[in-house]
């Protein structure tokens, strides 16, 4: 493992490019930006009056004042809510601006595309620069494209039909705001009895200082389909505030299967208010892989509707929270249909006085006979500096349900410190050794390549972590 | 009389307002601003778990405030809160446990009366250095009557506190018990056991904050839902920095024995610690088709399980009752559960038992 991961430096991630030549909007938001941003992508007048209509319940609705992290920091007078690098979409690297092309080769997007990917979606800042999809993939009736010029064609209905419905306005302050100024992000649907080989994958890349980045993904998966979908994000580190507020909506249809990865390494000065949702009908199975090592602040937690009878789910994330982060993250599953099935699988880990909160609610409904969760989360403390809480709620109204939960608190032990110690491995490697073992649940759910990037990650947060 | 909508049984760590289960609101009568007492007491700063406006609230409205104190090295047996909910009864009791001494107390909210009753017990406890306090609580009331228990405790170094609540039916029983573990090596055993049934809707808050070296904390409640109850639950155990050589543990098992419940559970660790362990579990259900397979092996069927389960409750509260009233509070709830023939089967048991343990 540590050969590995010996070539790491925190430059893959930290890097900024110019943004000579962008165009920017003035910091802020108010009903202007909102109809030009509409305007710049010449919508269907219906998603105008939505853009509208999310603006106003914005302004009216309030954070939560009794929990979560604070937000405090985050002042929408100075995000800019579009940052446009002013070229087309292109459907090859080759056309894609020197620059930004430079950015994605080293996060290895174009590389993983070329060995294990059906297909890539890449955002820079507020727009899609590359859409791409394998022409086999195509052939089976796979659409893989920007959300926008989904907009423009044959599944304007359909995305009008589920766009913001799984996710409604109302849902709190920032899925409003994520409505009103949604840009970018990947429309999927996946036939009827197609199943993928390979993973589609969107990278978000946020470039511009004190910008906002709300992309909005909608995948639709048919009866008896297969997709894995990879998401990932970064952005370069700044001294003032960024934000993500992006929301992504699920169907996943009968008997069908989606595994939605994320791994998740914004920059520590970005406040990720993401919002995830997954509707699954009957015999469906949906899965859910997150790591999240990035932002300042995080409130961040996939919604499981398992609305058909005999769906699962199953959740499996890790947090990583180090010096200056408040990670609040988690899951919510709603279990409604007879026979449904959910597993929940946690891990956190803080150090440098970081502080991570896995927050969950499982909510089994009157009508789920038979239902069956189980909940896991696990926490490891590195350091007396930092905080890990763990607050998970359950609400169950059905006599035939069950419901398991455990949770453990503690630290690496002493012991087993020593051990490795003793076999000639120094401290800081046998506790990122350890770090890694703990991690490896979520790890081992990842493609090869993303299970290198997330030990990679957590070997870079554990840097320095001795002494 | 005017009445002010209150928060009570809030938890040191809330979550999200839709799921209903940061709070329980209640309609307290509004205290005139000229029958305001001053709390003087020593006790005053003691966190109660049913949260600070409802313990100040319990404080002025009490009829009845007494303290307490125990002398250093002595033992006290028969410290007695006795709470009538069919007269709305309110109580203010604050105990001081001197250095090494040992006391037993026992808190009944008691009614029958299938009226609007609103009662009352605030408690609050020092246990001084290497002290030991038995505290158990009853309430049994009627369908209707609304009986709100606050309880605070702070423990010194080597100090015991070993609590056992019994919740066994009001149309609202909320228990709110706070205990800040604050000297070296102090520990808690808090034990909950409930029976609600019908309409009746129970609202519990545990907070414990660990804050010594090497301090111990347990919590374990487990209980039955039967008919349409509604159930809140909230346990948090707070791993302060500093505490280190500390473990927490809270367990939880519930028997939904209704086809209309609501069971919310809460179960928080927060950790400030490294040098700590701390954790929780939970099972929620009926009885599963594994158990049920065993028992039907043994010869008893689901509904003679889950009955057997529900009379334990009842069984292990009886067994804890150490007077008259607080027996009969338990055959009532027995007797309306279980009818007259079951009911005298447990008193005899449970007098039975007792009898064996005098025999030893």
């Amino acid at each position: 493992m540590s050969e590995d991961v010996k070539d790491v430096d925190r430059s893959l991630y930290d890097f900024v490019k110019s943004e000579e030549g962008y165009e920017r909007f003035d910091d802020g938001l108010n009903e202007e930006f909102v109809r030009a941003i509409s305007e710049k992508k010449d919508e269907p007048e219906w998603m105008l009056e939505l853009r509208l209509k999310a603006l106003d319940i914005y302004h009216k609705l309030e954070m939560p004042a009794n929990w979560g992290p604070s937000i405090e920091g985050l002042d929408m007078d100075h995000i800019s809510t579009y940052v446009s690098p002013n070229t087309e979409q292109a459907a090859s690297w080759d056309d894609v601006p020197e620059d930004i092309k430079d950015t994605f080769e080293r996060l290895g997007i174009p590389e993983a595309e070329r060995t294990s990917l059906a297909g890539v979606g890449a955002q820079y800042d507020s727009e899609l620069v590359y859409h791409n999809m394998r022409e086999e993939v195509a052939a089976l009736g796979v659409v893989y494209s920007g959300i926008e010029e989904a907009l423009h064609g044959p599944y304007e209905q359909m995305i009008r039909d589920h766009f913001m419905k799984l996710v409604p306005l109302t849902d709190h302050k920032f899925a409003a705001l994520h409505g009103a100024v949604w840009s970018g992000g990947s429309f999927v649907y996946v036939p009827k009895d197609v199943s993928l080989d390979f993973p589609l994958q969107s990278y978000f890349r946020l470039n511009a200082m004190g910008a906002g980045q709300f992309e909005h993904t909608l995948i639709i998966v048919e009866p008896g389909a297969d997709l894995h979908f990879i998401e990932g994000c970064s952005a370069p580190k700044y001294n003032v505030a960024n934000l993500h507020a992006g929301c992504v909506e699920l169907f996943v249809g009968e008997g069908a299967h989606l595994r939605y990865s994320t791994i998740e390494n914004w920059s520590k000065n970005m406040y990720n208010l993401n919002t995830k949702r997954a509707s699954v009908a009957k015999d469906a199975r949906m899965e859910w892989i997150s790591g999240s090592f990035g932002s300042h602040v995080s409130y961040l937690y996939p919604t499981t509707i398992l609305k058909g009878d005999s769906s699962s789910c199953e959740y499996t994330g890790i947090t990583f929270a180090g010096g200056g982060q408040n990670l609040d993250t988690g899951c919510k599953m709603i279990l409604n249909g007879a026979d449904t099935r959910i597993s929940i699988n946690a891990k956190s880990i803080s150090k440098d006085g970081g502080a991570s909160t896995f927050r969950s609610s499982v909510v089994v409904g009157s009508k789920a006979e038979r239902a069956r969760a189980t909940v896991s989360c696990a926490s490891l403390m590195l350091d007396d500096q930092s905080r890990s809480d763990t607050i998970p709620a359950m609400d169950v109204r059905c006599k035939s349900a069950s419901v398991g939960h455990e949770a453990t608190i503690g630290r690496i032990s002493d012991d087993t410190i020593l051990y490795l110690m003793s076999r000639g491995i120094g401290e800081e490697d046998a506790r990122t050794m350890v770090v890694n073992g703990f991690a490896n649940p979520v790890s081992k759910e990842l493609p090869l390549e993303y299970a290198v990037e997330m030990n990679n990650l957590i070997k870079l947060e554990m840097e320095g972590a001795i002494g | 009389m005017p009445t002010i909508t209150t928060k009570l049984n809030t938890p040191p760590a809330q979550t999200w307002n839709y799921l209903k289960i940061n709070d329980v609101s209640v309609e307290l009568p509004q205290i005139d601003g000229d029958s305001l007492t001053e709390d003087d007491s020593q006790l005053a700063n003691i966190a109660c778990g049913c949260g600070e406006g409802a313990a100040r609230w319990m404080f002025q409205i009490a009829a009845n405030r007494r303290t307490i104190e125990i002398e250093p090295g002595d033992s006290e047996e028969n410290i007695l809160v006795d709470i009538d909910v069919d007269q709305a009864e309110r109580s203010c009791v604050d105990l001081i446990v001197g250095e090494g001494a040992q006391v037993k107390v026992l808190v009944i909210a008691h009614g029958q009366e299938d009226e609007e009753n609103l009662s009352s017990a605030l408690l609050r406890i020092l246990c001084k250095a290497d002290s030991k306090l038995e505290l158990t609580e009853l309430v049994s009331a009627g369908a209707s009557s609304t009986h709100l228990s606050g309880i605070g405790m702070e423990l010194e170094q080597g100090a015991h506190a070993e609590v056992k609540q019994y919740s066994l039916g009001a149309g609202l029983s909320s228990m709110g018990l706070a205990a800040n573990l604050v000297g070296s090596n102090s520990s808690l055993e808090l034990a909950l056991r409930y029976m609600s049934r019908k309409q009746e809707k129970l609202d519990v808050n545990h907070a414990v904050w660990q804050r010594g070296t090497s301090t111990k904390a347990t919590i374990d409640a487990s209980g039955v839902l039967a008919d349409h109850a509604e159930k809140n639950y909230r346990a948090t155990i707070d791993l302060v920095q500093g505490c280190k050589g500390s473990a927490g543990s809270e367990q939880e098992t519930v028997l939904v024995w209704g086809d209309d419940v609501i069971n919310r559970t809460l179960p928080t660790i927060m950790c400030s610690e490294d040098d700590v362990a701390g954790d929780h579990g939970a099972t929620i259900g009926s009885v599963s088709a594994e158990q049920i397979e065993y028992l039907a092996a043994r010869g008893l069927s689901q509904d003679e399980a889950e009955l057997l389960i529900a009379r334990s409750v009842l069984d292990d509260a009886l067994f804890h009752m150490s007077n008259e009233t607080s027996r009969e509070a338990v055959l009532r709830v027995a007797r309306d559960m279980l009818g007259e023939e079951e009911a005298a089967e447990l008193a005899e048991t449970s007098a039975a038992l007792e009898g064996a343990g005098s025999n030893e």
